[in-house]
């Protein structure tokens, strides 16, 4: 290759990382002052170990808050002040109970709390099993005090939500999970239900749900009639796949040919008094599988996670409220996610550093790629919204260990070629040429991994996968593109001696080869004597 | 690594090395389960803990002056904190801190009213209460999916190995991805290392880690096998020779991995207000190092080489018995011809 052409591919190459490196890297506010330029980097979803978890308290009927309790309390001097006392009960140094709702559980006080921390620890566990439905790639139920529940999420905020720097992502990412948790806490058994009273065997028509009936029997076990509702999604729609048993299939066609002729065509999926989500029924439904269409997967996993529950006869003791969800800072410090970015900024300075100390040129040619490589698994997961948590970051390491580890290899097994006295271009050819197949393999393994990771694990795992699948393509295809680029970069060189200073080997001299050959015959001598 | 080191000969040693410490981490793994707090030691003091939450408005004392007065009055109650994160509300600002349940509980709470009665003064809203809190242990049905994932895959390895290497190596990458996953999970049990649902992630790395170690190893082998120098040479060496070879690659891998973890865990730990907490992950990801290269560098080496003997006796076998049968074929047209003379 030319000189000039070697320049100009070397030129635009650099350029294209380089600029690449900087859109993804690089956050600045823009001109004007009002609006910012969030780098890709800062873009990426990142897990509760970088951003926190948004947390909750779920307070079960009658229970409030310490603070709750001072906030609301009257002036001691004031006549409402002997009422407000006696209208709480104390459960512990931070929560209060309303004495009545105590009595309606038992009229002996120690019996009603117990019997209270009894239902709150069940529905935590049931709450656990929703939760642990949401395929999180972190999440924790615990019981405070043993009367109340406290639920945390990952907040899934990007680093710039984080920081402050995109107040509309933190809003959104704060009310997901919001709605999430507003969803899964959600008490109360599944019922159907309609407003129209002239329905045949439709229930009372109750204020309480909406002024709605039920259709079906009160006594009637949904268990019998729902097999499984999951969440779905296809070509951009997103939807929750109910599946009925055979028993469910009878009674749904009988519900479905009556509500399709009422005035009111809809089945109405009530988990509690709260309306979850409507099916339109313009015709009778004769199948075992149908779909009800919502918004984004992320309501269909709420919805899915919460009836799938309540199907199987997990339905909570009773109503919870919250106040709000709030996000907070990362159990490992603030600064968490800056410092791991420096950690692997590190990492990064010290491969190239050696690269560079062991194969000169060709140790820069080397770094080039590896921004490259990296360049490429941010971006990818930019696009496809993928979280980046600690165990993915560790992946993302492992896949770039592994693209440097097969450099090595390569350049490794063409030192040993150069050092026996071959050309440079003759060995490069047999070095790549050699060391092929087992990096091949070593790619294909990964890439393996990573399909199954994504197509049967769920949450964290799968997460790691898609890192797998990106990051095995990306590096073997740089890898050749690397060979590609010292083809090129090696244009420079016009001698055999520079070619050889280009990566930083010596060719043994003649007399070092020779005594190398003479041990070596020496050797077979005495292996064909034994 | 010496470039002799008989790694065969030593077959009977890691075997028992392995099945010692698998032994110990099923025992110890049980009488948990049935004693304690389970096979694994599930979070341990970080599924139960004491929390101390301090409500203030930051208009009126900032984040800092909170935290001086609550590290004070923790210090002066005599306990510590592991954890401690800080959020917005909708009245004010909120820290939580978080202790292990070793900690003395009526200390803490006398380190709460000091605190209370300090925050109160500024602000009338502002307080700081005491709770204890204890996690329940989810994520079964993700752990079941992880599982079966990294099961199929280790089956689409040996099948893998299986098209690309040889059988025997296909069996023994088998063989290291088990190994490795149960010593791992053995040590685990045995350490009582806290490590939450991150073990998943460890189980997928270990499995990941073998996996490559095994493409490198094998891969040497197959080259090794096929020259001239190393078919003189009797099967134990051959494997020997090779796995020498492999050793200074896997092992750089290994510790460049480990450097990685150190790096990243030593710059996680000075933003972290409690390097404690990072500890745990720290020991459970270098044991799963450590046994990678222990599982890949030596026991598999060793393994395999009795495969090696296998499979290269019957190899000579099916030689001698074609020779055989060649020159009993070649023989018999010739007495034929004989016979027909006379």
């Amino acid at each position: 290759m030319g000189k000039v052409k070697a320049t100009i591919i070397t030129v635009i190459v650099t350029l294209i990382v380089i600029t690449l490196l900087g859109f993804t890297v690089i956050s600045c506010p823009l001109p004007g002052g009002v609006e910012r330029y969030n780098s890709i980097l800062s873009n990426l979803h990142l897990g509760s170990e970088f951003t926190g978890d948004a947390y909750t308290t779920l307070l079960p009927d009658g229970v409030v808050t310490a603070e709750q309790y001072t906030l609301s309390m009257p002036d001691s001097d004031s006549d409402d002040y002997a009422e407000y006392i006696d209208k709480y009960t104390q459960l512990s140094s931070s929560y209060y109970i309303e004495t009545e709702v105590l009595e309606d559980i038992s009229s002996d006080t120690e019996e009603a709390i117990s019997q209270l921390k009894s239902d709150v620890q069940s529905d935590a566990e049931i709450l656990s099993k929703r939760f642990g439905s949401m395929e999180y790639s972190s999440y924790s139920v615990s019981v405070v005090d043993g009367v109340a529940i406290k639920v945390a999420v990952p907040t899934n905020f990007t680093y710039a939500a984080y920081a402050g720097n995109d107040n509309d992502s933190y809003t959104s990412d704060l009310s997901v999970a919001s709605t999430t948790i507003s969803y899964l806490s959600l008490g109360g058994e599944l019922t159907l239900r309609n407003t129209d009273s002239t329905i045949d065997g439709i229930g009372r028509l109750d204020e309480d749900y909406g002024s709605t009936g039920t259709l079906l029997n009160v006594r009637a076990n949904v268990s019998d009639y729902f097999k499984s509702i999951t969440a779905y999604s296809s070509g951009g729609s997103y939807a929750i796949k109910i599946k009925l048993t055979s028993e469910g299939e009878d009674r749904l066609y009988k519900i479905s040919q009556k509500v399709a002729n009422s005035e009111d065509t809809y089945i109405r999926f009530y988990v509690g008094t709260t309306n979850v989500i409507n099916l339109t029924c313009e015709s009778t439904i004769d199948d075992s599988t149908f779909y009800i269409q919502v918004d984004d997967y992320q309501t269909a996993k709420n919805y899915a996670a919460l009836l799938n529950s309540v199907i199987s006869g997990d339905t909570l003791s009773t109503e919870y409220s919250f106040n709000e969800v709030t996000s907070g800072t990362s159990a490992y410090g603030s600064n968490t996610a800056i410092l791991t970015a420096i950690a692997v900024l590190v990492i990064l300075i010290g491969i190239a550093a050696y690269s560079i100390i062991r194969y000169k040129k060709l140790g820069l040619v080397l770094t080039l790629m590896m921004v490259a490589f990296l360049l490429v698994p941010i971006v990818a997961m930019f696009f496809l919204e993928t979280q980046l948590s600690a165990t993915g970051l560790f992946t993302l390491l492992l896949c770039l260990a592994v693209f440097a580890g097969s450099n090595y290899w390569s350049y490794e097994a063409i030192k040993k070629e150069v050092s026996v006295g071959r050309t440079v271009q003759n060995s490069v050819k047999t070095g790549y040429k050699k060391t092929v197949a087992g990096i091949l393999d070593l790619h294909l393994v990964l890439l393996i991994v990573g399909i199954l990771l994504t197509f049967i694990a769920v949450g964290e795992a799968s997460a790691c996968g898609v890192i797998l699948i990106i990051c095995s393509i990306a590096s073997y295809c740089l890898h050749w593109f690397g060979r590609f680029m010292w083809y090129v970069t090696m244009s420079f060189a016009r001698s055999e001696s520079d070619k050889r200073r280009f990566f930083g080997v010596k060719a043994k001299s003649f007399e070092e080869m020779e005594e190398e050959y003479e041990r070596a015959e020496q050797l077979k001598k005495s292996s064909g004597e034994v | 690594m010496k470039k002799n080191f008989s790694f065969s000969s030593k077959m009977h040693l890691f075997i028992i090395i392995s099945c010692i410490v698998v032994a110990i981490g099923l025992a110890v793994g049980l009488v948990c389960q049935f004693c304690a707090d389970g096979f694994f030691n599930w979070g341990g003091d970080y599924t139960s803990y004491q929390s101390v939450t301090v409500n203030y408005y930051d208009n009126v004392m900032s984040t800092d002056d909170v935290k001086d007065i609550c590290d004070d009055a923790f210090d002066a109650a005599g306990v510590s904190y592991y954890s401690n994160t800080y959020a917005d509300t909708t009245n004010g600002s909120a820290l939580e801190y978080r202790f292990s349940t070793s900690q003395d509980a009526e200390a803490i709470q006398s380190a709460v009213t000091s605190i209370s009665s300090q925050v109160s003064a500024n602000w009338f809203l502002g307080g700081a209460y005491y709770s204890s809190a204890e996690s329940l242990v989810g994520g079964g049905e993700t752990l079941m999916w992880v599982g079966i994932a990294l099961a199929v895959a280790v089956v689409a390895q040996f099948l893998y190995f299986l098209i690309r290497y040889r059988l025997m190596m296909a069996c023994a990458a088998f063989i290291a991805d088990v190994h490795n996953l149960a010593l791992y999970l053995a040590l685990l049990a045995i350490t009582r290392v806290q490590v939450g649902s991150s073990v998943f992630a460890l189980g997928v790395f270990v499995v990941l880690l073998t996996m490559v170690s095994c493409a490198v190893l094998f891969d040497r082998m197959r080259k090794n096998f096929k020259t001239d120098e190393y078919k003189a040479l009797p099967s134990f060496e051959q494997v020997d020779k090779s796995a020498c070879e492999s050793f200074s690659l896997i092992t750089t891998m290994n510790v460049v991995v480990a450097a990685v973890i150190a790096i990243v865990m030593v710059f996680a730990a000075i933003g972290a207000l409690s390097a404690y907490s990072l500890l745990m992950p720290c020991i459970a990801a270098i044991l799963a190092v450590l046994v990678c290269e222990y599982g890949t560098m030596f026991f598999i080496p060793s393994v395999y080489s009795r495969f090696k003997l296998k499979a290269d006796a019957r190899a000579a076998q099916k030689e001698k018995n074609i020779r055989t049968g060649k020159s009993k074929k070649k023989s018999a047209p010739a007495e034929a011809k004989s016979k027909s003379a006379e």
